[in-house]
């Protein structure tokens, strides 16, 4: 075999390998702009991820900074709150008067513990009572409690340490005078119904307020909390209105604090939706 | 013209076949053959003998590729005309510097009777086989220098390497081409 022959044997090489074989530089070229055109994703796609971060990071600062404003707010708002009437004198109802009763009850059995208070605390809650009776019995006129007598004292102090607790954590930042509890479903209010007034203003609060305690908050644009399904109104004394939302999907916001929801798990939206079906 | 369509002349027997054969692919043929002859009056009379070659070859034959077709008489017949005109005296051009190099792969002990074997196409299957099993830039590289006999700065401009890179691996082709034919009782 002779080199010729091999030279001449190389007819055998395949069509298509050949004309591969001219297309050659159009492929360099072809390559070298793909080349291009990926470093061009890649720095596009790092602007991007960046771009994102920075939303992502200063959301959750926001976040963050409103968590953080909403538990200074509640501590602040815990001590406005045993020296005030969290009940309208109009709408107190004997579902309060149980629940008050209830506290009571609960306050008695953990007497010792409450004796072990600190001086401070102490005064500063009986002080609150002593308030609130003042309060309640301008308001309500109600002999039940404006009669409480003062070798009760460590009861009522509890029981106005429950029923602040109860507003506070319901209304985070806002706490203040809420006289008066209303509901409505967003149907209903969409056809412009009117709202019903229950007979359970601190109940329904306290059920608000432990549905939000024990909620996950989020920020609103990144849940998935569906459509509003019931508002609850709640009334400051002053006449401010503040407005609670009930999501579909089980989520909870007040209007005070905008941009964040309160995730709530299924058992609780449903014990606490119950009383405003 | 698409192929198709100037294949259709050449079975129709139409002569316009040729004139589009021409403006389509003259120059083509015409690098292919100067890659071999490096002579411009030679290389014309290939690229004419090379119509005439196909225009004799279709009917029977219907190219599914025109383009290697035409590429393959063409350098079929360069290489015929190189072989009748150097045969007394061997330049040292690229044509030579190719066949030197397949020299490297090619049996020199005469056991082999080339002639046959190529007649019986058993050489040049071998041959597509190996370039079909090369990763595609050595067979591209392959296909270039012992197909197209090109130059190697013009492969080396063409795939944007060194000459150096080039010739490199062009080496490591023919070495990897004698293993082969030595398995293949090609040796």
């Amino acid at each position: 075999m002779r080199a010729e022959d091999l030279y001449r044997a190389m007819e055998g090489i395949d069509d298509e390998l050949i004309l591969r074989s001219e297309h050659r530089i159009e492929t360099a070229r072809e390559e070298e702009e793909a080349e291009r055109r990926k470093k061009r994703k890649a720095k596009n796609s790092r602007a991007r991820f960046q771009r994102y971060f920075t939303i992502a990071a200063t959301t959750a600062a926001a976040v963050f900074l409103l968590l953080m404003a909403r538990e200074l707010a509640g501590v602040r708002g815990l001590k406005s709150a045993k020296s005030s009437n969290l009940t309208s004198g109009s709408v107190t109802q004997s579902q309060d008067e149980q629940y008050m009763a209830e506290a009571a009850e609960e306050a008695m059995a953990e007497d010792a513990q409450e004796e072990a208070m600190p001086e401070t605390d102490y005064e500063s809650a009986e002080d609150s009572v002593q308030e609130s009776d003042s309060v309640q019995s301008e308001d309500t006129g109600s002999p039940v409690e404006a009669e409480v007598p003062d070798d009760e004292s460590a009861q009522d102090k509890s029981l106005a340490e429950n029923a602040g607790k109860t507003a506070v954590d319901l209304l985070g930042e806002m706490a203040d005078e809420y006289v008066s509890l209303e509901y409505i479903s967003a149907e209903d209010e969409a056809k412009g119904g009117s709202r019903t007034v229950p007979d359970y203003t601190r109940a329904g609060e306290a059920a608000l307020s432990a549905a939000f305690e024990s909620g996950r908050a989020e920020p609103s644009f990144l849940a998935n909390k569906g459509k509003p399904v019931y508002y609850v109104y709640l009334t400051r004394k002053g006449g401010e209105v503040n407005k609670a939302t009930f999501y579909e999907n089980e989520y909870i916001s007040l209007d005070s604090i905008p941009g964040v929801v309160m995730k709530i798990s299924h058992a609780e939206y449903e014990a606490v939706m119950q009383l405003f079906r | 013209m698409e192929d198709t369509a100037i294949i259709d002349l050449y079975w129709k027997r139409d002569e316009r076949a040729i004139e589009e054969t021409d403006r389509k692919y003259g120059n083509y043929c015409y690098t292919v053959a100067d890659n071999i002859l490096r002579s411009r009056e030679d290389s014309e009379e290939c690229v004419s003998d090379t119509w005439l070659r196909a225009w004799n070859s279709m009917p029977p034959q219907r190219p599914s590729i025109l383009r290697a077709f035409l590429a393959k008489i063409t350098r079929n017949l360069a290489f015929d005309r190189y072989r009748a005109r150097s045969a007394a005296k061997r330049g040292n051009g690229t044509m030579e510097a190719v066949l030197d190099e397949l020299a490297e792969c090619a049996d020199t002990s005469g056991n082999w009777d080339a002639v046959e074997a190529y007649e019986a196409k058993e050489l040049g299957e071998a041959i597509g086989r190996f370039a079909r099993e090369l990763p595609d830039k050595e067979a591209r590289l392959f296909v270039r220098r012992y197909f197209f006999s090109e130059a190697t700065s013009d492969i080396a401009r063409r795939y944007q390497m060194t000459e150096n890179n080039v010739t490199v691996s062009l080496s490591r082709i023919r070495k990897k081409l004698r293993k082969f034919l030595a398995e293949g009782g090609f040796m």
